[in-house]
């Protein structure tokens, strides 16, 4: 398993002083859909793919409905979903309503088994962009 | 319908160098949604069984982590994006850029805006508890 990375060329300023530096980025090789995953699970577990996509759309939904309970969701081999709140803060407590919520966060954590997968990863250069300039 | 509950905390801030203890919501914990319980839901609202709800989500979560090893996002409809993402050193020239500089590889995670919209329209309800100190 390979991750490629390219060059990209930053401006910073450091002590007032302009300079250029080279990060690595991440390509993304593509992007894998519902379908995608879909017909892999249909090969790999010998189910039917209406069963398949029944039980993606019905697992989708009862992460969605947890986080709307503000639950956290551990998924297995992938990660767990926690909400949090971003807030404006008040002086007394008798002041703090929702009207204080300014909005959901949902923080993701990668399973263990996730992040071993992503450490063990091989990071290979991917030559065949230019620097960007960002 | 569902509402995410919320109790007080209050928290010690900084404020042009005074300490200034100040209150804000924060979601009231209300358990953790665990991977066999999301089978179990799928089981009901499926045509599958709780074993094949299980070995769904272990496959599922599989294709999903051998994908995100390989440097491919994974766009789930309703939930989001799960995205590779390095984090990496910046350094003075191209040359000085080889993986060495790369820190970290982890896994981003960006809500869909089916989610974005439900948690904007979710509703709060206050859990009267003793304040902490967070």
């Amino acid at each position: 398993m390979a991750l490629y990375y390219y060059k990209t060329k930053k401006t910073l300023w450091v002590k007032g002083e302009k300079k250029e530096k080279y990060v690595a980025r991440q390509r993304v090789q593509g992007t894998l859909t519902e379908d995608d995953i879909a017909e892999e699970l249909t090969k790999a577990l010998s189910m039917e793919a209406p069963e398949v996509l029944l039980a993606m759309d019905e697992l989708t939904d009862q992460i969605i409905k947890a986080m709307l309970r503000g639950q956290t969701i551990k998924v297995e081999g992938l990660g767990t979903f926690t909400p949090s709140l971003k807030t404006k803060s008040s002086d007394a407590p008798e002041e703090v309503n929702a009207d204080a919520i300014q909005r959901v966060n949902i923080n993701f954590r990668p399973d263990v088994k996730l992040k071993r997968m992503m450490d063990d990863v091989e990071l290979k250069y991917y030559s065949q962009f230019e620097t960007e300039h960002i | 319908m569902a509402s995410i509950p919320y109790k007080i905390v209050k928290r010690v801030v900084y404020v042009k160098n005074e300490k200034k203890l100040v209150y804000t919501p924060k979601i009231s914990s209300t358990g953790v949604v665990s991977t066999k319980s999301l089978a179990n839901q799928i089981a009901v609202e499926s045509t599958i069984s709780d074993n094949e709800a299980k070995r769904f989500i272990n496959g599922f979560a599989l294709v999903i982590r051998e994908a995100l090893a390989n440097g491919f996002q994974v766009k789930l409809d309703k939930l989001g994006i799960f995205t590779p993402k390095i984090t990496a050193k910046a350094v003075d020239s191209s040359e000085e850029l080889t993986s060495d500089t790369i820190t970290k590889v982890t896994v981003e995670y960006k809500m869909s805006t089916t989610v974005d919209k439900k948690l904007k329209a979710a509703s709060f309800r206050k859990i009267n508890l003793d304040i902490q100190h967070v």
